[in-house]
């Protein structure tokens, strides 16, 4: 969806007659709301799915998660078999975590194993290169005047409309109308639920 | 009814110039008007649509463009909606594996579900989505039942009266709003219920009516947002 068409919507709802002629607001802050809201309606619900790789060289364990990552529910090896996913906490009951590679496969994999956020390491470290499948749930690129594009269901386009109008309505100033702000921020509660439960959640 | 009938009704209840000259124009309340569609059917899932997805042994994961996956069958035979960790515990190497028949499905995201296992050979699925309603122009028709389309203009008055205007008039815009949730409620009840009898993998979730209009606009003193 082109977000430039929400932008506009936005400006009539604030009584302007288009994005250039905002009294109390930019269409940049606009834009920063869309885009905010965007990410932040990835982050409540599983809005984006990609299919990712990761190149394992030997002997190294410890890889940066593809860009854009914002959860990891499941990651293949070269063969298709799903590692299983592993947290510091049941390291300790799971056996020790292996510094060097060993005969057999990698076999787990952890997010937390000390080594930083978005790194993902691997437990044995890999003897052999391969190719790791990574399904991974992503924030959207950054939307702006520039990237006004959004890959998501036309409910979106609903949800970051009464976000940002709340947001304008809701700051501060002689554009303050929390009562607006109220309605269309529960309107947008409403639509975030029910794609939660539809959807899921990272 | 058809759109342009029901955005007049939209601007009389409004107070406004049917011509669309006055406060609110006639591309603002059918902008209204097909949102207020289109939450009716997020909420109520009771448009859907059946389509055949083509698999093959190149890929575990598809997508659709519906709101929800219903149902997915393959030829007559159902295929099971499963989470993607029961997927892994079924069989660890679930992404790549390989049959003649589909066994599960997992759903994975707003727009995309995984199957198990790949087929051998090409194939298609049935798949069944709620889905969102088309685009609305004046000419059009709403696509949700007939005895619902006065409760669209309603939705559509109480948005616009609750986003561009507040205090008294938002107060006015209440028994709108009440009637159209009411009415969106009175939908995913109908629809929950056939849901059940087709064993359909989602379901539209409970409406709190009450509740829902006491939060969006509330007796009393305006709350902070």
């Amino acid at each position: 969806m082109d977000l430039s068409a929400t932008l506009e919507r936005v400006a009539v709802s604030l009584h302007a007659s288009s994005s250039a002629n905002l009294a109390y607001h930019t269409a940049a802050e606009v834009w920063a709301w869309l885009d905010q809201w965007s990410r932040r309606l990835s982050i409540a619900t599983r809005l984006q799915v990609a299919i990712r790789s990761i190149n394992a060289i030997p002997p190294t364990a410890s890889y940066a998660l593809p860009a854009a990552n914002l959860s990891t529910p499941a990651v293949f090896d070269a063969t298709g078999y799903a590692l299983e996913r592993i947290t510091v906490r049941n390291l300790d009951a799971g056996g020790p975590w292996q510094a060097t590679a060993e005969a057999h496969p990698v076999h787990r994999f952890s997010l937390d194993a000390n080594q930083g956020l978005n790194v993902l390491t691997l437990d044995p470290p890999p003897m052999l290169a391969q190719t790791l499948t990574v399904l991974q749930t992503e924030y959207p690129a950054a939307i702006g005047s520039g990237q006004p594009i959004l890959d998501a269901p036309a409910i979106a386009e609903d949800y970051l409309y009464f976000r940002t109008v709340a947001e304008a309505r809701g700051r501060i100033g002689e554009a303050h109308m929390p009562e607006v702000a109220s309605f269309a921020g529960g309107l947008a509660d409403l639509i975030e639920g029910a794609a939660v439960k539809y959807w899921g959640a990272p | 009814v058809i759109a342009s009938a029901i955005i007049d009704q939209v601007l009389i209840r409004l107070d406004q110039p049917v011509d669309g000259t006055g406060f609110y124009t006639r591309p603002e309340a059918l902008q209204a008007l097909n949102t207020a569609q289109r939450l009716a059917c997020f909420f109520s899932l009771c448009l859907e649509a059946t389509f055949p997805v083509s698999i093959d042994s190149s890929a575990a994961v598809y997508t659709h463009d519906g709101i929800a996956i219903l149902r997915i069958a393959q030829a007559s035979a159902r295929v099971e909606r499963v989470s993607l960790g029961s997927l892994a515990a079924r069989d660890a190497k679930w992404y790549t594996a390989q049959e003649n028949a589909v066994e599960a499905y997992a759903p994975l995201s707003a727009s995309k579900f995984a199957i198990y296992p790949r087929p051998f050979f090409g194939s298609s699925l049935n798949v069944t989505t709620a889905r969102y309603p088309a685009l609305m122009g004046e000419g059009s028709t709403p696509e949700i039942p007939d005895e619902h389309h006065q409760a669209l203009a309603d939705g559509a008055a109480s948005i616009l009266a609750g986003i561009k205007e507040g205090g008294q008039e938002q107060t006015k815009a209440k028994q709108w709003l009440a009637a159209y949730v009411k009415a969106v409620a009175d939908i995913a009840d109908a629809v929950r219920n056939r849901s059940r009898r087709y064993r359909y993998d989602v379901e539209p979730p409970p409406l709190a009516v009450d509740k829902i209009i006491q939060e969006l606009m509330p007796d009393g003193p305006k709350r902070n947002a």
